[in-house]
C-alpha cells in the first residue's frame, strides 16, 4: 500500500493531522520550494501552473510596513446557502453527494439524506432517521425512483425514491469492502475489494443478480463510467484503471495509469478523465485512446483532493479544506479559478454548472460560482509558521484566476517582512519570510477577496526532544487492548499523536 | 497504510489525546483505520510528550519515534514520510 503524503493545514483552526496522513496521497512530501512549479515532480506530468524556471538570481522584495484592510470585492465562488440539520440537531457526516433532478442525494454515517436544491439560496434536508443509519460510503443513482448505495461493511443497499422523502429499502446483496458504483442501464458495477469488479443486474431491484466477478482492482474508491463503453475506476493502490464493457456483462479490467499519488475519485467528460490525488491535487488524463489514459496536466489545491465533480467547463475539488474552482475549458491547460475554505471538511462535491453542491462533513452547502469574476485566492500551508536558524519561510501560492498582488506586512516585533515576487498570477507561488524572535504575529495585506488582511502567528522552534528517554504510558486502544510503551523495548515505535477535529 | 513500517517491525501507534471514545470510534470506522488506537481521554500521557516537545504554536500533529533502546530518536511537527523512513532504517541497521 502506498504510504501517505501530507500537507499540514492550521488555517481557521488546528487540524486533524491523521486524518491527512489517511487522505492523502503520494509517497513523498516535498516541502515547498520557492522556483519550483507545484505539480512538476518525481511524476513528470507536466503542469501550468508555478513561476517560470531558470531566473538565476533570487529577488527580495521588502513589504511596506502597513497591513490596511482593503475591499477586495467578493470570491469567484460563495456560498448561497446551507442545511446542517439543526431542526431536530443530528450531525450529518457527509462523504458523497450524487445530483438527481432537484434532489442532491447525500451519503455518509447519517444514512442516505435527500436534499432539495431547487433553492440554491435554501437547500433543505427532507429526510434524516437516526435509525435508518447505514454507514455509506458512495451514491449512485440507477434510473428515475431508483438509487444505489455501497457499504463497506454490508455492502450494496437499492432504495426505491420515487418519493425522496421516504426512501424505501428495496433490495440488498450483501458483501464486505464494497465501494465504487457506476450505473450503466439496468447494470450496476460495484468495486469489491475482497472480489475486484462486480457486475450486477438491477432491473429487478428487490433481487439484485450478480453476473460476475473479475479480479484486478485491489482498492477502488470509486468507479465512473463513460457514454462509449468503458469504465475507469479511481484505485488507491493501482491509480486509473480503465475497464472495457464493449461485453457489459464480462468487463475486462486494463493496464493501470499510476498516479502521483493515492487516488480517491474519478470523473469523465468527453475525452479526459480526471482523478482526485490527494495531496498530489488532480490530474488531467487525456483519453484519446481510451484503453490507455495519457496524464496531461495537473493542478494541486494545497489541500487533499478526495472527490472532483466536472460540468461543462469547470471543475470543482472537495480537498478537505474547502472547494478549489478548475477552469478546464481546454483541459490539458487547467487554470485554477478560485479556492475557498469551507467551515469543516469538504470530502464530497457534485456540480451543475456554476452550482456546486458540497458534503462539508456535517453541512450541506450550495455554492455557487461567478464565471465572469476574476480574483485571487491567496493560499498558504499553514498560519502557524516556525522559524529555522532565526527565519520563518512560508511558500505562497495564487489559487484564483486574478491577479494577486501584495500592499504591505507588519509584524508585532518590527521585523521586515520579504517576498520573493510582489504579485502572482494564476497559480503562481512565491515566498514570504520573516526574523525577529520569540512569538510574534504578521499581517499580510493583499488583493485576496476572502482575507484582505492575514495574521499569521511565528515562533521560535525549541530544542528538538531527541534523545530524552520517551515518557513511558499505559493506554487501552479501541479494541480493549492494553498498550504499555516499555513492553516494546527492543522494537522501534512510531507514535502519533492526533486529533479527530 | 504503514503497513511497510510494520512489516520491518516497527510498532506503529496513534494517540487520541482529550477526545471521547465515542468520537473517536466513529471517526476511526469512517475512516477504516487499521493500526491500534489507543485512547488517551483526559490527555495526561499528551501532556507529559508536549512538555517535551519543541513546537508551541501548532500542537497538533506530533510524531514521536521511539528507538528500540527507549530514546527518542526522531520527532516532528508533520508527517515527513522521507526523514521518518530514514530514521527508522538508521534505527534498524543498529546492531
Amino acid at each position: 500500500m502506498r504510504l501517505p503524503s501530507i500537507a499540514t493545514r492550521h488555517r481557521r483552526r488546528v487540524r486533524s493531522s491523521l486524518v491527512l496522513v489517511l487522505l492523502a496521497g503520494g509517497c513523498r512530501y516535498q516541502p515547498a520550494d520557492p522556483g519550483t512549479a507545484p505539480g512538476t515532480g518525481d511524476s513528470g506530468i507536466p503542469s501550468d501552473t508555478g513561476p517560470p524556471t531558470g531566473t538565476s538570481v533570487p529577488t527580495r522584495y521588502a513589504l511596506p510596513a502597513t497591513c490596511v484592510v482593503a475591499d477586495n470585492g467578493v470570491p469567484a465562488l460563495v456560498r448561497r446557502g446551507a442545511d446542517a440539520h439543526n431542526t431536530p440537531p443530528q450531525f450529518m457526516e457527509l462523504v458523497d453527494v450524487e445530483l438527481d433532478g432537484d434532489v442532491a442525494w447525500a451519503a455518509g454515517q447519517g444514512g442516505y439524506i435527500p436534499v432539495d436544491v431547487r433553492d440554491p439560496a435554501a437547500p433543505r434536508v427532507l429526510f434524516l432517521d437516526g435509525n435508518f443509519i447505514s454507514r455509506l460510503h458512495r451514491v449512485e443513482s440507477v434510473r428515475p425512483g431508483l438509487l444505489a448505495g455501497s457499504n463497506r461493511d454490508e455492502g450494496l443497499t437499492l432504495l426505491d425514491v420515487n418519493d425522496p422523502a421516504a426512501p424505501v429499502i428495496v433490495g440488498v446483496a450483501r458483501g464486505t469492502g464494497w465501494e465504487g458504483l457506476a450505473a450503466v442501464g439496468d447494470l450496476l458495477y460495484v468495486s469489491s475489494r475482497e472480489e475486484g469488479l462486480l457486475v450486477f443486474d438491477v432491473a429487478d431491484a428487490a433481487h439484485p443478480r450478480e453476473l460476475a466477478a473479475v479480479p484486478g482492482l485491489p482498492s477502488t474508491w470509486e468507479l465512473v463510467a463513460t457514454d462509449d463503453g468503458w469504465l475507469y475506476a479511481a484505485d488507491n493502490d493501482l491509480g486509473i484503471v480503465p475497464v472495457d464493457l464493449a461485453d457489459p456483462t464480462a468487463p475486462v479490467v486494463g493496464a493501470p495509469v499510476a498516479m502521483p499519488g493515492a487516488t480517491y475519485h474519478v470523473a469523465v467528460q468527453d475525452g479526459y478523465v480526471y482523478a482526485a490525488v490527494g495531496g498530489d491535487g488532480v490530474v488531467v488524463l487525456d483519453r484519446s485512446d481510451p484503453a490507455r489514459p495519457v496524464p496531461v496536466a495537473q493542478v494541486t489545491t494545497g489541500g487533499t483532493v478526495v472527490m472532483v465533480a466536472i460540468s461543462g467547463r469547470w471543475l470543482y475539488a472537495a480537498d478537505h479544506e474547502g472547494v478549489q474552482v478548475v477552469d478546464v475549458s481546454d483541459p490539458a491547460h487547467p487554470v485554477p479559478w478560485s479556492h475557498v475554505e469551507t467551515d469543516m471538511f469538504a470530502l464530497a462535491v457534485a456540480a451543475d454548472d456554476t452550482l456546486a453542491y458540497v458534503g462539508d462533513w456535517g453541512v450541506f452547502e450550495t455554492w455557487e460560482l461567478d464565471p465572469d469574476r476574476r480574483a485571487p485566492s491567496l493560499s498558504v500551508p499553514s498560519t502557524s509558521l516556525t522559524r529555522v536558524a532565526g527565519v520563518a519561510r512560508a511558500a505562497v501560492t495564487n489559487r484564483g484566476a486574478g491577479t494577486l498582488t501584495f500592499s504591505g506586512a507588519v509584524a508585532s516585533d518590527g521585523s521586515v517582512v520579504e517576498v520573493g515576487a510582489t504579485s502572482l498570477e494564476s497559480g503562481e507561488e512565491t515566498w514570504l519570510e520573516v526574523g525577529g524572535s520569540g512569538p510574534i504575529e504578521v499581517c499580510l495585506a493583499s488583493s485576496d477577496p476572502v482575507s484582505p488582511t492575514l495574521t499569521l502567528k511565528v515562533d521560535d522552534g525549541g530544542d528538538p526532544p531527541v534523545g530524552i528517554v520517551a515518557p513511558d504510558f499505559t493506554l487501552e486502544d479501541l479494541d480493549g487492548t492494553v498498550r504499555r510503551l516499555a513492553d516494546h523495548v527492543g522494537d522501534p515505535v512510531f507514535i502519533t499523536f492526533f486529533a479527530t477535529w | 497504510m504503514y503497513g511497510p513500517w510494520k512489516d520491518l517491525g516497527v510498532q506503529v501507534w496513534a494517540v487520541a489525546s482529550n477526545e471521547e471514545r465515542s468520537t473517536v470510534q466513529n471517526f476511526a470506522d469512517q475512516l477504516g483505520l487499521d493500526l491500534p488506537v489507543l485512547l488517551d481521554e483526559d490527555g495526561a500521557v499528551w501532556a507529559r510528550y508536549v512538555e517535551a516537545g519543541a513546537f508551541p504554536t501548532a500542537p497538533y500533529p506530533q510524531e514521536w519515534l521511539i528507538g528500540s533502546d527507549g530514546v527518542v530518536t526522531y520527532y516532528a511537527n508533520q508527517l515527513e514520510i522521507d526523514a521518518v523512513e530514514a530514521a527508522i532504517e538508521a534505527e534498524l541497521a543498529e546492531p
